[in-house]
């Protein structure tokens, strides 16, 4: 009797899934499925409001990375009113952008994964996480702590205090940065340098305790997606497309993000809410690509900061001859080089004298009824896509998030794993951390829109072919 | 003058969410002596860092069950913490306080039960006069916070 195991919801992501794993007759795995169960509606509620109104409110889709949302809608608006927006506003909105990726790469290291790495896979679930590393490992999980709060100073110093502030508006940004607070954001940086240094540091340690492992956790041939700037360099704002193959060939180049749907198609499967995005011209589900820090990475010809670009050299040395990494463990690398570049080109920035300009937002009317916007948030490639009429009022909305482009892949390093580990007669404590620890390389962000009804513990459930619950685990 | 701060949290797109968030808002309105005030959409590691100069904290939060108005003070640490969920919880909040940054705080943790959570940005009438209540109750514990310190100052001098 073939069997599904599912694993629901999966901790330390953020939002709702489970994972199934389905078993043939022999006890063998077949499939596994990333279940992403809940429905976000943002793009219908979105349908009504004024332009204006879309930076407020798509920033709530999260409440990680909320900035890349407000940065990416203020660019869709830009596209609108088809108007360049002042230096000043573009060096403030990379700031604001590289804020994010720290904190949000800071908490998916310290927070989320460095327990599986510090402690172990096989550790007791009890103690796995951010507070058993305390006994051992307390100044690293402060230092984690620390980068997140440098990340939310300067937030706060740029989009005031209160939460999901539209800071970021069509045309610009709505208010200057204050010099007085210059100083006191630069003097954070040698201690946020230190820390990522040290990340890095323990990550290339860990390495080499994983060797076993990490062959499975999602090493595979994709395409690679991401925006690059016009040099080629390693993009997080602005930027043109690239597609590479998992050779290290780039298929695609220079393209303008508002072509995003020639290129890109969203196909659905019965079973997930989450959206199946893949490269149209190889179809579907061969059109497969990652996003986010390894494809960033892996595309970009080089990283315009000293220390990040050094260690992108030794990432790249592990492609070998293939030209890119194709496992996705090296997530976990990517994200911390990039953690380092955010830190030093957030210095670069705040010695810039053009942050000081009090020109900060040009203005216009409706000058087209539709506009895209696109960013590399955290995760991965992020696309506004609005329609509005004359008086800007949203006729339709598409939102292309990055976790969702990570979906096929995500569901393949599931299986990889599943079909390493699981032999079809029990699931340790360690074959669920290492299926868990397998998606959270891609830190998948699925919505922590609705937290009070978000807290569900682990739950692990054998079903038979019959759909009948055969066994069920709480953890 | 010891100082106290309050988080409401929650997401003020979802109706009932957001209804820490409202009542912070409120709280801030009255510009309570020593009462610092902040919102956000959820806890994170790193608002514990911020807890140093306060003595007092009160996280105000909406929950899908339970009591409609419940207040839980000297709440202790978690027996067994969660296999790690990513939403810090108030009691892993103070945790961190504690054990990685030395501060002793006493936390407070109001919640209020919602009622609706679908999209929306209003609170639901019977949800709104909850939050009216809880912030005259969290009003009224500051200010005999308050008077008490004042009478002891008084004494003292």
């Amino acid at each position: 009797m073939s069997q599904t195991i599912t694993i629901s919801p999966v901790t330390r992501i953020e939002g709702h899934a489970k994972i199934t794993i389905h078993l043939d007759d022999q006890g063998i795995v077949e499939d596994a499925r990333f279940h992403v169960n809940e429905f976000r509606g943002f793009e219908k509620f979105c349908e009504g409001r004024l332009m204006s109104e879309m930076a407020g409110i798509t920033s709530r889709i999260c409440g990680i990375c909320p900035t890349s949302h407000l940065i990416t809608s203020a660019k869709a608006g830009d596209d609108i009113l088809a108007i360049e927006i002042p230096e000043t506003a573009e060096k403030l909105r990379r700031i604001i952008t590289l804020a994010q990726w720290m904190q949000s790469h800071a908490l998916s290291f310290f927070h989320l994964s460095s327990p599986d790495f510090l402690l172990g896979f096989d550790a007791e679930p009890g103690k796995r996480n951010i507070f058993g590393l305390l006994d051992q490992h307390k100044d690293f999980a402060k230092r984690g702590i620390r980068l997140r709060k440098f990340g939310q100073e300067i937030i706060e110093v740029l989009g005031g205090r209160k939460i999901h502030t539209p800071w970021a508006v069509a045309g610009g940004v709505r208010e200057p940065f204050e010099a007085s607070k210059k100083d006191y954001l630069l003097n954070w940086i040698p201690e946020a340098k230190e820390t990522a240094l040290l990340a890095l540091s323990e990550l290339k340690k860990i390495h080499s305790k994983f060797n076993k492992d990490i062959p499975n956790f999602g090493n595979f041939r994709s395409l690679f997606v991401g925006l690059v700037a016009k040099d080629g360099g390693l993009e997080y704002y602005d930027g043109l497309l690239r597609v590479m193959d998992a050779a290290g060939n780039t298929i695609a180049d220079k393209i303008d993000p508002r072509r995003y749907r020639e290129f890109f198609g969203e196909a659905t499967e019965q079973w997930s809410y989450l959206k199946f995005p893949y490269y149209k011209p190889l179809g579907y589900p061969e059109g497969m690509y990652r996003v986010g820090p390894l494809a960033r990475v892996n595309i970009c010809d080089y990283i315009d900061t000293p220390l990040a670009e050094a260690e992108r050299v030794m990432f790249k040395s592990l492609a070998g001859d293939r030209g890119v990494v194709n496992n996705s463990f090296y997530f976990h690398y990517a994200r911390l080089i990039e953690l380092l570049f955010s830190v030093e080109k957030i210095e670069m920035l705040l010695k810039d004298p053009a942050i000081l300009g009090t020109h900060i937002r040009s203005k216009a009317e409706i000058n087209r009824n539709e506009g895209v916007g696109a960013s590399e948030a955290p995760r991965g490639t992020l696309f506004h896509h609005y329609w509005v009429n004359d008086d800007g009022v949203i006729q339709k909305v598409n939102l292309v998030i990055a976790t969702a482009q990570n979906n096929l892949a995500m569901n393949r390093t599931v299986k990889q794993i599943a079909m390493r580990y699981v032999d079809g007669k029990k699931i340790t404590e360690g074959i669920l951390n290492r299926i868990e620890a397998g998606i959270r390389c891609y830190d998948p962000c699925l919505s922590c829109s609705t937290h009070a009804i978000g807290q569900m513990p682990l739950q692990v459930q054998l079903i038979n072919s019959s759909n009948d619950i055969i066994d069920e685990i709480r953890r | 003058m010891r100082k106290a701060l309050v988080i409401g949290y929650g997401n003020t797109l979802r109706s009932d969410d957001g209804v820490g968030v409202w009542i912070a808002d409120h709280l801030a309105d009255l510009h309570l002596p020593d009462v610092d005030v902040k919102t956000c959409h959820q806890l994170s590691p790193e608002l514990a860092a911020d807890f140093g100069p306060y003595d007092t904290v009160i996280i105000v939060d909406a929950s899908a069950d339970g009591e409609p108005i419940s207040v839980r003070k000297n709440i202790p640490p978690p027996e067994h913490f969660p296999s790690s969920n990513h939403n810090v919880t108030p009691e892993l909040l103070q945790q961190i306080a504690n054990e990685m940054f030395a501060f002793q705080i006493n936390l407070s943790v109001y919640t209020v039960r919602g009622e609706t959570f679908e999209f929306g940005t209003t609170l639901s009438p019977n949800v709104k006069e909850r939050a009216t209540k809880t912030v005259d109750l969290i009003a009224a514990f500051f200010q005999q916070t308050h008077q008490k310190e004042m009478n002891t100052s008084f004494k003292l001098n």
